[in-house]
């Protein structure tokens, strides 16, 4: 009676908690207006109660809103940043760009001798800082064309253009420029939760297919002259005859296989049961796979003070959008053809990689958090066992790990929009054979560890 | 009853993977080492081999086969209460058609009906569910009560009295919280009043007769004819009931429902994993790495025909994952590839010695392929 727990109970921890899933409590701008709580959502106590206090709380949070959102919004002139519409080629180019913006936005350009500290902005980009308040933009007109080309004038007046506001920069950024609206809605969600978002591109030389590891193919272990005579009526009377005196066994999936062969573990039965062809990692990229109606939009990092533009590192999600009015859940195909596309390092890369240099961390000074705390307490446990408790214990993890989240890294991410709700979807390579697991084989070396069963 | 002293004892009941029993654990005799560089260890093991084959017979072929009756009620059905026990406890196959899942109806109704002192204190695992629930109604009814009085002092209109009582209670609840929930079987009272209809059972104060059986799932009816072969479905050969098990489920094609379900099934049974229907999480199997009594599923399958006809859109996956996230289990999709009709055909209608083969060469034309789906939350990974 080990688990009488019920499986289908929702469980609410830390790990399963989302803080989206809340309400967001303005009273935190007004220290004054702290002192109580707006009630949270599912629990009981948010069911009415015949009391003003949970209406008069939410209406404080509230108003605390509003005075935040009253208050003037605007910038230093020193640190006005401004921007362009280049109505002609569809484009945003920002002459000069400070600030902090800039280590994954934009391409750097130079017009003559004009614009030196520039950028090029895709349509995303200067919709989304526009839409942030912290870029005016102008619609670029004739003059403007002529100042940048000109040699003589150093100052333009950017007065005498036409400032463009959100609705109008809407229609001009989506429209015929590659970028649509579903595309921004998932940049901007992405950005605003503090990510680094740039448009996907390869930042290997080549692609996939062209690195694929050289396996040694397995040659057929007994010569075909062998087989041949294993074939001959003599041969096969000599079995037959073995087979009736209970020496030979019959093959395997013989219906007497088991009535004639003996076995001393479970695991050389799940062997003898081995049957069904399944994919192994990475066999989709030895094809030529098209995926249809899907492509790979941005490379996401997740934030680190140390990124350059100029050289990415690998990017830590890449995401591919989908219009659930356009697009229906991928093929089996369109998912591999995804995953080939991917920037990807095979395990036998990552070995000869050069190891960025350790990150110079700033001191933390917030006490440890509950899941530092618990790797701690974990790996204090672990140091007491014995050293094959041990092993053995690693050797499990890592094969949930393979087994969970793939056996080799191949990770796409879907963002799925449906009348602009957001739903983001992983899907990752498996393989629960684990045929060619090298992080497995050395813990402990064997043929299968893809049989999950423990022999005792 | 201690965990490990539990555990101890589940390893004993459930010491068999499968329907099989090994030469090593009915004789007592294990095979040496096989060390491939040292030619002696060769000689050595083979001539235990060829002693171990004439010494002893191999202890399946003294297995009778169990009974599997199949009528027009389409219905698998084991009904020997030795076959049952050993279908549940040598892989966890079936399910007890009055039970939650082992068939239990016996011992439940003889513990009940008090028709057996040696029982009468044994838990079983229905009995320990309704305990549960008890405890959790108790500590429910503990706190509306709590709330009641809060609600009371949010109004302003509550008593000295009631505003103690108001602090015991939120230190009865905390400490509720705290603790687990124990077995006691002492504070358990068993209902021992007869029903009217009990009265058909009793046969001279015992249990006459059991109207349990157990029910198998077609795709385990087949794993246990075809893979290992320990059971007779009425007169049918591999071929019958192959035929009849797709019949089930609509006409006979290389992407019967069956088929792919079964391909499936087979590919997690061969590496070792017990797998159960996945129907109360919207899917098709459950992955257990022992079985259910030892560790919850891990891993929830959906099996899919990879021919792109029947596709799910978004919101139906959306829909499944949501659920196998909550109950933390990992969301498995299955692309099965199938032969063409013809290729499918033409083996089914070849002529084989045995249909064992026949059925090895059908399946080794399928092929299985996995790919995890993962809900991503990008705030919470940002860090």
């Amino acid at each position: 009676m080990a688990d009488e727990v019920d499986e289908a109970a929702i469980v609410k921890d830390e790990a399963n908690f989302d803080v989206e899933d809340e309400v967001q409590d303005w009273k935190f701008l007004n220290k004054s207006l702290a002192s109580s709580g707006i009630p949270k959502r599912g629990e009981k106590e948010f069911a009415p109660d015949g009391t003003q206090v949970q209406n008069s709380s939410l209406q404080e949070s509230r108003n605390a809103m509003y005075d935040a959102l009253e208050g003037v919004r605007g910038h230093h002139l020193k640190s006005k940043l401004i921007a362009v519409w280049i109505a002609s080629e569809s484009k945003c180019i920002m002459p000069h760009a400070r600030g902090n913006y800039f280590r994954d936005m934009g391409i750097p350009i130079h017009i003559g001798s004009k614009v030196k500290d520039g950028v090029e902005l895709n349509s995303l980009e200067a919709v989304y800082l526009v839409e942030r308040g912290s870029v005016v933009i102008y619609l670029g007109n004739e003059s403007y064309d002529e100042f940048l080309k000109s040699s003589q004038e150093s100052e333009f007046d950017y007065d005498s253009l036409i400032a463009m506001d959100l609705e109008f920069l809407y229609s001009v950024a989506f429209n015929n420029t590659g970028y649509s609206l579903d595309q921004y809605q998932i940049y901007s969600y992405l950005k605003r939760l503090g990510y680094l978002v740039q448009d996907f591109k390869q930042i290997t030389k080549t692609d996939q297919r062209t690195r694929l590891p050289m396996v040694p193919s397995t040659l057929s272990v007994i010569p075909s002259f062998l087989n041949k005579i294993m074939a001959t009526t003599v041969v096969k009377y000599l079995q037959s005859r073995l087979r009736q005196w209970g020496f030979l066994s019959y093959p395997l999936f013989h219906s007497l296989h088991f009535m004639t062969k003996h076995y001393f573990r479970y695991t050389d039965i799940y062997k003898s049961l081995r049957l069904i062809p399944a994919y192994s990692t990475h066999d989709s990229v030895k094809e030529n796979l098209e995926a249809s109606g899907y492509s790979i939009t941005f490379n996401v990092w997740k934030p680190t003070p140390s990124f350059s533009k100029k050289n990415p590192p690998f990017p830590d999600f890449q995401v591919a959008v989908a219009n659930t009015d356009s697009a229906k859940f991928p093929t089996l195909q369109t998912i591999q053809a995804l995953h080939n596309s991917l920037n990807y390092t095979f395990p036998n890369e990552r070995k000869t990689q050069v190891v960025p240099a350790v990150r110079q961390q700033k001191k933390n000074t917030m006490p440890p958090s509950k899941k530092v705390i618990r790797q701690k307490k974990q790996q204090e446990r672990q140091s007491k066992l014995d050293e094959s408790v041990r092993k053995k214990n690693d050797y499990n993890r890592k094969r949930d790990n393979l087994l969970k989240y793939g056996s080799n890294g191949r990770t796409v991410v879907i963002a799925v929009i449906d009348s602009g709700i957001l739903n983001f979807v992983n899907l990752s390579e498996g393989d629960f054979s684990l045929q060619s697991s090298t992080d497995l084989e050395d813990i402990f070396p064997r043929e299968d560890h893809g049989i999950i069963y423990n022999e005792k | 009853m201690s965990k490990r002293n539990n555990k101890k004892l589940l390893n004993q009941i459930y010491s068999r993977p499968l329907p099989i029993e090994l030469s090593s654990d009915k004789y007592g005799v294990a095979m040496p080492t096989l060390f491939p560089h040292n030619p002696v260890s060769w000689l050595f093991y083979l001539t235990r081999l060829i002693q171990v084959n004439t010494l002893y017979s191999v202890p399946q072929s003294s297995e009778t086969l169990i009974d599997v009756s199949y009528d027009s009620d389409g219905i698998f059905k084991v009904s020997d209460e030795e076959s049952m026990a050993k279908l549940w406890r040598c892989g966890f196959f079936g399910k007890g058609t009055l039970s939650r899942s082992e068939p239990t109806w016996k011992a439940r109704t003889i513990k009940r009906l008090n028709l057996d002192s040696n029982t009468a204190n044994a838990l079983s695992m229905e009995e320990v569910t309704n305990k549960r629930r008890d405890e959790r109604k108790k500590f429910k009814a503990e706190r509306s009560r709590l709330q009641e009085l809060e609600l009371k002092q949010r109004k302003g209109e509550i008593s000295d009295l009631e505003s103690s009582q108001l602090e015991q209670l939120r230190e009865t609840l905390a400490s509720l919280r705290l603790i687990d929930f124990k077995l006691s079987k002492d504070s358990f009272d068993r209902e021992t009043d007869l029903r009217f209809e009990d009265l058909d059972l009793i046969e001279s104060n015992q249990l006459g007769r059991n109207l349990e059986f157990l029910q198998l799932q077609a795709i385990e009816t087949f794993f246990l004819k075809f893979a290992v072969n320990v059971i007779r479905v009425n007169d049918f050969s591999t071929k019958q009931l192959f035929l009849e098990c797709c019949r089930q489920s609509g006409i006979l094609k290389p992407t019967n429902k069956f088929v792919l379900d079964y391909v499936v099934y087979h590919h997690y049974r061969s590496l070792g994993w017990c797998v159960r229907s996945g129907v109360k999480f919207g899917c098709d199997m459950l992955l257990y790495k022992r079985g259910p009594p030892f560790i919850h599923a891990e891993y929830c399958i959906l099996v899919i025909s990879n021919d792109d006809k029947a596709r799910y859109d978004w919101f139906e996956m959306a829909a499944k994952a949501r659920v196998i996230g909550t109950v933390k289990k990992t969301f498995v999709l299955v692309y099965v590839d199938s032969p063409t009709e013809e290729r499918f055909n033409s083996i089914l209608s070849s002529a084989y010695s045995d249909e064992g083969i026949l059925f090895q060469d059908l399946f080794k034309l399928y092929k299985v392929t996995e790919i995890l789906y993962r809900r991503w939350a990008p705030s919470k990974t940002r860090d």
